[in-house]
């Protein structure tokens, strides 16, 4: 038995038989692949089966196991991923005769055995062919760089120290918390911002984080596991190497350039500034006089044809500083003008209707007819037409506060470049969505934060903190696990580049999505082990087939396409 | 001279219809599984080929495919901004248009080769793709082996 292939063909507890009959599989499978040991098992994915199929495979030393049973994502996953845990050393593989035969063919029960065993010698053609893809080493560095110190920046040096990992903390600003340093409250519970950094700064004042103030990352190369990032600290250069890096350098306000003639009015200010004058009324006691009508225009340089995305936190934003006001004096008049609040969730939910119920007032504007600011040197009303009753409104006004949006800060695209990163369209880096928006598509990148989307301090806080969990894992473990390629939940292979084949013509280079594929001083291309996903893209571009997934080469490809195509060709 | 044998000649009427399906693991492998879960009757005339990404597919392979004596070969990847390998489907998309190009330019109907990108994640989509491609397929005669030589 020794060296043949052993091919289990799951009934589904008999329930397959009747559209694919046993004898009907036996003869056309032995007969076209008389080396191949079959055996039929009632249902691979009970614990019994399983086991006995482990037994077996320790005794009779098959050179390989074709699974054929139901669809990888039904019980096949499964079924392979536990055979595999008894035994790494077999090549496994899985053909689906349930879902992708039984079920869809009854109608047809000779086509349905006729395709059947197609699939299992198609299987078989391409498992006994397939080969492995060669061991690589991967150092990896236990050191993070985390690239901002705001909320999560902060929250990700913490949750890193806590789990016994060095960091090196990185802002641009000589003081940690980012934007939150410029904000006295925030939203949606009104907490003082200092209140809110407390317990993050204390996290990160770890003696495992190592805080650069006045720092900016000038350059970065290397590979996951092993990164090497030039940083400028206070004009000075250093290089530190990390094995991995979490991106979390925020966003900056849009400030407002003469919008709603906010150079030209005093009283047209921007929300930060109302957060600073607001740092100063909150103090005094009583009330000073002053402000008796407050008017706020919500999506200034926002959601029009140059930035056309919602910053998301403007609106509760809004809500919070109004109340503010409303709390300072009861009797201002404070009127938010809209294009749609948008406050999704329970608690931003209820922070507006709050503000509606302490007689804050909400008018709806058409962006095509957007608010007038009336006065000279003083602002002295705001006028505009009301987008449900189309009527006309003058609002006395003496302060008009625009609610301005979160940009991308202008180093994440140099950053971002140096990595591979992609930037969507508005400038924010891009995860890989949908199923990790919090890695990149690179092995040991992390994004968290403002540098992904506008984001709350809170979720700044717990996305910092997911992705420091994320890069902890890639450190100690993560990663490619050679001996789970090609297995369910794991990459297909990585690439590999004869070098006798190559003729450098860089096609591979240019296409890999990973940069994994590259050039090296002598013109060799080689590839990156870390950084290859195994899609096979270079493999598809190379016109002289020295590239290859070993586990997907084309023979083995060319060797599955002879066994399902028509027999009289043969 | 007559005109070179073009893929309009006589059609087998009772011809079995074989076509390979390089499913992308991410989508269209799921479309297939939703609609083998749902039961959907399809005609079985297709065998699927999982793959990693639909940018691993060669162009040499759907020749050979082709020559090997199938009659049609169906690439299904992800929508086009939404691959699993960082856009890797997008200059596959561009490859493989300009391989239908070709098929052409060789005699064979371009229909001979199906692409699809986040058109067949959902089962009904994959069943309503198979059974129109084998309604082509079956409109089209065997094909000339002499047409296709890949190296």
């Amino acid at each position: 038995m020794s060296g043949t292939p052993l091919v289990l063909i799951c009934t589904c507890h008999e329930t397959l038989s009747r559209a694919l009959p046993k004898h009907a599989l036996r003869i056309g499978i032995i007969s076209r692949m008389p080396a191949a040991h079959l055996e039929f098992v009632p249902s691979l994915c009970r614990q019994e089966d399983m086991d006995r199929t482990a037994g077996l495979l320790e005794e009779t030393k098959h050179s390989a196991v074709l699974l054929a049973a139901c669809s990888p994502f039904a019980r096949g996953n499964k079924v392979i991923e536990g055979l595999a845990r008894s035994n790494y050393a077999i090549p496994a593989s899985l053909v689906d005769l349930r879902e992708g035969c039984a079920w869809i063919h009854g109608g047809n029960p000779e086509a349905a055995a006729a395709k059947a065993v197609d699939l299992v010698c198609m299987g078989l053609a391409g498992l006994t062919r397939r080969e492995r893809s060669p061991n690589f080493h991967v150092q990896r560095e236990r050191r993070v760089l985390v690239v901002g110190a705001g909320p999560a920046g902060l929250a990700a040096a913490g949750t890193l120290a806590q789990l016994g990992i060095e960091v090196i903390l990185a802002d641009r600003m000589s003081r940690q918390g980012g934007l939150l340093n410029q904000i006295g409250r925030l939203f949606p519970r009104n907490t003082p911002s200092q209140e809110f950094l407390a317990p993050l700064l204390q996290d990160a004042a770890h003696p495992a984080v190592n805080f650069l103030p006045k720092t900016s990352v000038t350059r970065t190369d290397g590979d996951p596991g092993r990164f090497e990032a030039r940083l400028s600290c206070d004009g000075q250069n250093k290089t530190v190497i990390a094995g991995a890096l979490i991106l979390a350098c925020g966003a900056m306000p849009v400030l407002p350039e003469n919008h709603f003639r906010s150079g030209e009015l005093s009283g047209v200010i921007s929300q930060l500034e109302l957060e600073t004058r607001l740092r100063k009324l909150e103090g005094q006691e009583p009330a000073p006089p002053g402000i008796t009508g407050a008017v706020f225009i919500q999506c200034m340089a926002a959601r029009e044809d140059a930035r056309p995305y919602c910053s998301s936190i403007c609106c509760p934003t809004a809500l919070k500083n109004a109340l503010r006001l409303k709390n300072i004096n009861r009797e201002i008049c404070v009127t938010i003008l809209h294009r749609g609040i948008t406050t999704p969730g329970r608690t931003l939910e209820e922070l507006y209707r709050q503000a509606m119920a302490s007689g804050i007032r909400f008018v709806a504007f058409s962006p095509a007819d957007p608010p007038k600011v009336r006065g000279d040197n003083f602002v002295n009303a705001v006028s505009l037409t009301d987008a449900l009753s189309a009527r006309r409104l003058d609002i006395a006004a003496d302060l008009v506060v625009l609610s301005t949006p979160l940009r991308p800060r202008p180093e994440t695209a140099s950053l971002a470049g140096d990595l591979g990163l992609r930037l969507d369209g508005m400038g924010f880096v891009c995860g890989t969505e949908p199923m990790q928006p919090l890695a990149a598509p690179l092995h040991g990148v992390y994004l968290c934060g403002a540098v992904r989307w506008p984001v709350s301090a809170q979720d700044a806080v717990d996305q910092g903190r997911a992705a420091a969990v994320k890069a902890a894992t890639f450190l100690t473990q993560g990663g490619v696990d050679q001996k789970r390629l090609f297995l369910p939940g794991s990459q297909s292979g990585i690439a590999s580049i004869r070098a006798e084949a190559c003729s450098r013509c860089g096609r591979c280079v240019a296409g890999c999505p990973y940069g994994a594929c590259r050039r090296e001083g002598n013109e060799v291309i080689s590839v990156s082990g870390i950084r290859c996903r195994g899609c096979g893209l270079c493999a598809a571009v190379c016109p002289s087939g020295a590239a290859r997934i070993p586990e997907q080469d084309s023979a083995s490809m060319r060797a599955m396409l002879r066994e399902i195509a028509p027999r009289i060709i043969q | 001279m007559t005109e070179p044998a073009l893929d309009i000649r006589t059609t087998n009427a009772h011809r079995e219809i074989r076509a390979v399906v390089f499913a992308c693991r991410w989508c269209a492998l799921l479309g297939a599984d939703r609609a083998g879960k749902e039961r959907i009757d399809l005609p079985a005339s297709f065998r699927i080929i999982p793959v990693e990404c639909a940018a691993g597919v060669e162009p040499d392979l759907v020749l050979r495919a082709l020559a090997d004596g199938l009659d049609g070969v169906a690439v299904m990847g992800c929508h086009l901004g939404g691959c699993r390998h960082n856009e890797a489907n997008r200059p596959a998309r561009l490859r493989l248009l300009l391989l239908q190009d070709l098929l052409e330019i060789i005699g064979l109907d371009r229909r001979r080769l199906l692409l699809s990108w986040g058109t067949a994640h959902e089962g009904y989509q994959f069943a309503g793709l198979m059974r129109e491609f084998t309604a082509i397929l079956a409109g089209l005669p065997a094909v000339d082996p002499t047409l296709v030589r890949p190296c």
